[in-house]
């Protein structure tokens, strides 16, 4: 029955907010991170349940397993859905800090609990039409999102984002037609059945093709990835953090997800794919971000690589490369959406996002520095920090697997996001405030506590990955293996 | 487009439609219909009224008395869904019972319909909603 | 022949959200959706003998009258999706001419 509680809990919340348009401030504010809090609630009592019991399962309406619409949550649903909700309450919390009217009205938060359940349902969906239904009602409140405020920069961006997501979800609706003709069934655990009974009789191309395409919008990966930093950077700073946290997460773990399902063991196309996919996002991200001074820009391209690594544990399909995909998802959303609101901190403290018109943040606010600091090397993957961990697991499984090339790129990457980790650095912290800038007399502003409190929470987080490692990694693990494990996937749905 | 004509036809399409919108709305259980065709045809309806008798009070009106049909229809859905769970079976699990109306006979009702007026209720509220502010002249925001 | 007409819906689709204007650009969106929903209805709800395909091969077969219902529920649900999305696009639209004064793509910069 918990299984629907995390898309139950926030659309109650949606109608809450909405019919307190005329409440005060404070109330709805209260309503807003009671939402928050009561779905962080929901999502780890079922991490904690799916740890012991293996699978929840549920159906709507208790129609049987291929006929109705059948929710399941295993450990990768619940390590994910732990994650976004996290993810969402910290920014929730620093965007009432951020002092822009428009983020504090009941709308505002209707729609971050609309994103919140769509990404749920699609966490949890069981079926891959159930699936498009919540990326469609993710998609379209992070299209009021990203549109939000409707500055001119911001329209711009908004309809490149729109129109992407859109015909990709086109794409993926086409696959699904594509693929119920040629199996007869959408239920992911049926889907995977009917497929290996099949033995390899089944062609899927065309409709996995379609399906990749939509994914691949979605998450970002080469060459779909231009939309990316060319909206992400448009919004009001909440919402983009919100956005590089988790919208890509939803595509990579669909991903996953489904080609995990129709991935026979042995065969090398899929494999390969994935693998060229995955360098090929890596170098281009990276490629592409260090070229950039404006640092939403800069992030936005670092997400593009990042995703890379994501791919690749999927590309390897070992238990060990998943285990590292999936930590280093964690490690990634967390920290990523730490910088980007460190980057937000340091805008009310300097007034731009121009790097070079940017410094002295070293000299004047040392401990927004040290937060930076931890963050940007937890991305990079410096040893005892979250990404390293991720990495080692990668490239540890690629090593085993002998995917040489793929191992150079991804150690390659790493150099350079340090790089551009360091450009940042230097250009926003070490450097002293530009003197041929006009920012020459102006004062530093104020950065409310609000904001900076939600950073630490992050890095907190961060650091906890580092000293719970051997947990999370059990926990990694764990999903690793019951994504490997289909026919108890299948058993456990179908009763088969 | 305040012509006679359309005045006239529109006081009797509105009632026709709002009439055939409910009855789409019952039939809809076993037979093509249902709660989305319903409110659309309901929307519709209330939607020609108005461009019929366009004022900027009218407008208004409507939209403020359209607001609330969202979430009360929302919670209806939202409702029959749960109420299956409180009853201790799954999410959206259908409850029926026969009504006993007197004269009439009984009528065999369930959650499933209330889901589908919550859907009437929700669809007809955003669906005007949406034409009239994608109508109105003033600037919003 | 409706396979003809989902590839020229396609195109046509296609060719709308490559011009500049943003009103095509809502036209291509909703050209692209009905091809899709006409395609849900073409790959998986017209089979020859209209068997609903959840039931096993070796079920026997049911009237001919009978087709899958899937599909056309999955095809209501993208229709729903698309007029959601629409509306968005047009107050989109009517917010970026309100904001710019401009339909034009290449000279919203």
């Amino acid at each position: 029955m918990i299984v629907f509680a995390p898309i139950i809990i926030p659309l109650i919340f949606i109608i809450l907010s909405l019919s307190l348009g005329k409440a005060s401030g404070a109330v709805q504010r209260i309503v807003f991170m009671a939402g928050n809090v009561t779905t962080i609630g929901v999502a780890v009592t079922i991490l904690r349940r799916v740890l012991n019991e293996g699978y929840l399962v549920a159906q709507a309406g208790a129609w049987e397993a291929p006929y109705g619409i059948t929710m399941v949550a295993d450990t990768f649903s619940g390590i994910m859905l732990t994650l976004t909700s996290l993810t969402v309450g910290v920014v929730s919390l620093y965007s009432m800090a951020w002092r822009e009217d428009k983020l504090n009205k009941p709308v505002f938060f209707a729609l971050i609990f609309g994103l919140q359940m769509g990404m749920n349902g699609a966490f949890i969906a069981g079926d891959l039409f159930n699936l498009y239904v919540w990326f469609e009602v993710m998609l379209i409140s992070s299209f009021v999102l990203i549109s939000y405020g409707s500055k001119k920069i911001q329209l711009k961006g908004t309809l490149k984002y729109v129109t992407m997501n859109l015909v990709s979800s086109f794409f993926f609706v086409a696959g699904i037609a594509v693929l119920y003709s040629a199996v007869g069934t959408l239920n992911m655990a049926d889907l995977a059945y009917r497929v290996r009974e099949a033995n390899g009789e089944l062609n899927l191309f065309a409709p996995s093709a379609l399906i990749l395409m939509g994914f691949a919008v979605k998450s970002a990966i080469f060459p779909f990835f231009f939309w990316l930093p060319d909206s992400y950077h448009t919004p009001p700073l909440p919402v983009t953090a919100l956005f590089s946290g988790t919208l890509t997460k939803v595509g990579v773990y669909s991903m996953i997800r489904f080609y995990s399902l129709i991935h026979l063991p042995g065969d090398v196309f899929y494999t390969q794919l994935f693998l060229f996919i995955a360098s090929t996002t890596m170098i281009s991200g990276v490629l592409m971000a260090t070229s950039q001074f404006e640092v939403r820009r800069l992030l936005s391209f670092h997400i593009v690589s990042q995703i890379g690594y994501m791919i690749m544990g999927l590309g390897l399909f070992t238990r060990l490369a998943l285990t590292g995909a999936i930590f280093y998802i964690i490690g990634h959303c967390i920290v990523k959406t730490n910088l980007f609101l460190l980057s937000g901190i340091g805008y009310k403290i300097t007034g731009t996002f121009n790097l070079k018109q940017s410094g002295g943040l070293m000299k004047h606010k040392p401990f927004i520095a040290i937060l930076f600091f931890i963050s940007a090397l937890a991305l990079v993957g410096i040893p005892p920090l979250s990404g390293f961990f991720g990495k080692f697991m990668l490239i540890k499984g690629g090593v085993e697997s002998h995917e040489f090339i793929h191992v150079a790129s991804a150690l390659g990457v790493s150099f350079l996001t340090l790089f551009s980790m360091l450009k940042i650095w230097n250009e926003a912290y070490a450097k002293d405030i530009p003197e041929d800038s006009q920012t020459q007399d102006f004062q530093f502003g104020k950065a409310p506590k609000q904001l900076v409190i939600s950073s630490v929470i992050l890095v907190v987080v961060t650091l906890s990955l580092t000293f719970g490692s051997k947990f999370i990694i059990d926990i990694c693990d764990t999903a690793a293996n019951q994504l490997l494990d289909i026919d108890g996937y299948i058993r456990v749905i179908l009763n088969r | 487009m305040n012509t006679t004509l359309l005045q006239l036809a529109a006081r009797a399409i509105r009632i026709m439609m709002l009439v055939i919108s409910v009855f789409v709305l019952l039939r809809g259980h076993n037979q093509p219909g249902g709660g989305f065709i319903g409110g659309l045809l309901a929307g519709g309806g209330i939607v020609i009224y108005v461009i019929a008798f366009h004022t900027h009070q009218l407008l208004s009106k409507t939209l403020r008395a359209m607001a609330p049909l969202r979430v009360i229809g929302l919670v209806l859905a939202l409702g029959s869904g749960v109420l299956g769970m409180v009853l201790g079976k799954s999410f959206l699990h259908a409850q029926w019972f026969n009504l006993n109306i007197p004269l009439l006979g009984t009528l065999h009702m369930g959650t499933p319909l209330l889901f589908d007026i919550g859907v009437y209720l929700a669809v007809t509220g955003v669906m005007v909603m949406v034409i009239l502010l994608l109508m109105e002249d003033r600037k919003w925001n | 022949m409706l396979s003809i007409v989902i590839g020229v819906l396609y195109a046509v689709g296609i060719f709308f959200l490559l011009r500049r204007s943003m009103v095509r650009i809502i036209l291509g969106v909703l050209f692209l959706g009905n091809a899709t929903n006409l395609l849900i209805f073409v790959t998986a709800g017209l089979k020859a003998n209209g068997q609903p395909s959840f039931l096993a091969k070796t079920a026997e077969a049911t009237k001919p009258a009978l087709s899958d219902s899937l599909p056309q529920a999955l095809i209501l649900t993208a229709i729903v999706i698309s007029f959601g999305v629409v509306a968005y696009l047009l107050t989109l639209l009517r917010k970026t001419h309100e904001v710019t004064g401009e339909s034009d793509l290449d000279r919203l910069k």
